[in-house]
């Protein structure tokens, strides 16, 4: 210890405890991604799994139609699920936001909290809803809507946008309520006064501020819905195939580990892509 | 014609704000709301402008009654008192707002905003973002913003009070020119006595939720209607007086009831300010205190002198002197005579 007083740390010592701080983000985060990256350029041979440096995974997906079919229609079908989720979380997040004192928060705990349940317990509720005796089937029948229960709802590719756009929700409201509470409410204010209807301040004050949450909410969304394969393979049935889901099967079903971590890789660098996108467009909005 | 106010208030649930307040603004007129915080008179100008709804009474603009129209249809514009400029927006935008709002060409609202920007001196500035600008930009940005929509009248919520005392005299001297020059009714908020003196035809000095006196700055400044006023605007020498049919009497002398006190007999106060008392030799027909100098204080352009009255050890008379040879002979135990003319005494009734 230096003779400056005890809160000085050795410099040594402080270089350890940089070392600690930066190993933690270096062994969660960097590592497996590595390790993942690296993998992608290993093959099979029989049973084993080989080391090697060759891009035949990568070739092997770009050159069958069938992976990049699926790979573009997962990626429409996050966009669904994104956009349901922007037309359906802005006005709620809105809605709450108009709200005054505790109604605003019971309002927003309401709408959050799908957060605090089990991601498994949320797709085993929306199974039973969407099912042939589900809720859904139930209401639309007694209501005299159909006139049988119908099969529609549940294992296809609607289930799996519907069942998306459900659980990923609460991600979207809660970035776009945040931005819109970050809004002084002088500035609505002002508006109004320098003759602004309720309208033309939401298109040219209350929008554009709130763009930046609204962008990260729909970041959020497309991300999850991206990564997620076990919807998919719960409520999408046959015809819900998505990139997700072969992912999976590259390493659960085919044991094709490293083809399975180019597949992966693809589909990171792809939402590194959107991410980078979408900040860039939120960046050049000044707030 | 102008603005009337008829018994307009403001509760929240059981809170009384702003309790009955009647008041009429000329056209062209300077008038500032003078009070502490809480007084109610932000209030009132929530009011006027329509960002709060008054419990009951009305408010009428040229004869017509603006109560329940909303904010975005009324003639008037304000500024905030943290500005409230749109941060994604440039000045111009900014400054452009309210043309856009009413449907103006392109052209017309370049033009407009470069006239703004020119009469509150930023004519070098358009593109920068609210963000980009010191205090007194925004400031300017924000009064230019609520000038371009050619209102009928202009709320300032207490808009010099973020800035530093150099700049705040600027802006004053700014302001009360601009006034002149476009000749729009202002209506001023502050909590700054000095401020409120210096810029206004007249000052409403409120206090609790309530109007305590409407007047001139002189008026207000030197015929302080009640306690609160006397004791808010400027400082003051405060005594017991008691008034009687035809005299005043206070501990330290007596003075004929002027023609405008109604006869007692009933208590008062008498006030005098301190740069009223005199320390040099009496004048003709002063009231005349012998009093012992207790400290003299030197506070720059100024002194201010603390007084003993003899005749009166419990009662403290202060004076304030700009002359800096009568106060250096007044040295703590000297002896001196304080007088004071008997119209420089302002009679405040205790009312209230």
């Amino acid at each position: 210890m230096s003779g400056e007083g005890g809160a000085t740390l050795h410099p040594g010592l402080r270089l350890a405890a940089f070392a600690l701080v930066a190993a933690a983000p270096v062994v969660l985060v960097v590592v497996p991604i590595a390790s993942f990256v690296v993998m992608s350029f290993w093959r099979v041979d029989g049973p084993d799994i080989v080391p090697d440096a060759s891009l035949a995974n990568y070739a092997g997906f770009f050159s069958s139609p069938a992976y990049w079919r699926t790979f573009l229609s997962t990626l429409l079908l996050c966009a669904e699920v994104t956009a349901v989720g922007l037309v359906v979380g802005y006005p709620v997040a809105y809605f709450i936001w108009r709200r005054r004192g505790r109604l605003r928060f019971f309002l927003l705990l309401i709408f959050v909290m799908p957060l605090f349940m089990s991601y498994i317990v949320k797709i085993y509720t929306m199974r039973s809803i969407l099912g042939l005796n589900g809720f859904l089937n139930q209401a639309l029948v007694a209501s005299g809507i159909l006139e049988a229960p119908s099969l529609v709802f549940l294992y296809n590719r609607t289930a799996i946008l519907i069942t998306m756009s459900v659980i990923f929700l609460p991600f979207v409201i809660l970035p776009i309520y945040l931005s819109l509470e970050r809004i002084p409410g002088n500035l609505m204010h002002a508006s109004a006064d320098l003759g602004a209807g309720a309208g033309t301040t939401f298109r040219h004050v209350v929008l554009p501020l709130s763009l930046p949450g609204t962008v990260a909410g729909a970041l959020f969304a497309f991300v999850l819905a991206l990564g997620d394969f076990v919807t998919p393979q719960m409520v999408g049935g046959p015809s819900g195939f998505t990139f997700g889901r072969v992912i999976w099967s590259q390493f659960g079903l085919a044991f094709n580990w490293p083809f399975g971590a180019a597949l992966g890789v693809i589909m990171f660098a792809f939402a590194l892509l959107v991410i980078a996108a979408a900040g860039w467009a939120s960046g050049r909005q000044r707030v | 014609m102008g603005l009337a106010l008829e018994a307009v208030c403001k509760s929240y649930g059981q809170v009384e704000v702003l309790r009955p307040v009647f008041l009429d603004v000329a056209d062209g007129e300077f008038l500032t709301l003078l009070g502490p915080s809480g007084s109610g008179k932000t209030t009132i100008l929530r009011l006027i402008g329509g960002f709060t709804q008054p419990s009951g009474g009305r408010i009428r603009f040229d004869g017509r009654d603006l109560t329940r129209v909303p904010t975005n249809r009324r003639p008037f514009n304000t500024v905030f008192q943290d500005y409230a400029l749109f941060p994604h927006m440039t000045v111009a935008a900014n400054i452009g707002y309210g043309p856009m709002i009413r449907g103006r060409a392109k052209a017309e609202i370049g033009r407009i905003v470069a006239e703004a920007l020119d009469t509150v001196g930023l004519g070098h500035l358009p593109e920068r973002y609210p963000a980009e600008l010191s205090g007194g930009q925004r400031q300017r940005v924000a009064l230019a913003r609520a000038i371009v929509c050619e209102p009928k009248l202009i709320l300032l919520d207490e808009p010099l009070s973020a800035l530093d005392s150099s700049l705040r005299h600027q802006m004053q001297t700014f302001l009360k020119d601009l006034q002149r020059r476009i000749g729009t009714t202002f209506l001023f908020v502050t909590h700054d006595q000095e401020e409120a003196i210096a810029m206004s035809d007249r000052i409403v000095v409120m206090n609790a939720g309530a109007i305590e006196q409407i007047g001139t700055p002189k008026d207000i400044y030197y015929a302080p209607k009640t306690r609160f006023v006397a004791e808010f605007v400027g400082d003051n020498n405060f005594l017991a007086a008691t008034i009687g049919a035809d005299m005043i009497e206070t501990p330290l002398f007596s003075l004929p009831r002027p023609a405008h006190v109604p006869p007692g007999p009933r208590p008062a106060m008498a006030a005098v300010r301190p740069e009223l008392v005199g320390l040099a030799a009496a004048a003709a027909g002063g009231l005349a205190v012998d009093c012992t100098v207790e400290e003299v204080a030197f506070v720059g352009a100024v002194s201010r002198v603390k007084l003993r009255p003899l005749g009166a050890p419990g009662e403290v008379l202060v004076a304030k002197s700009t002359s800096a040879h009568a106060i250096a002979a007044l040295v703590p135990g000297a002896v001196v005579t304080a007088s004071i003319r008997p119209e420089d005494v302002a009679v405040v009734e205790l009312g209230r």
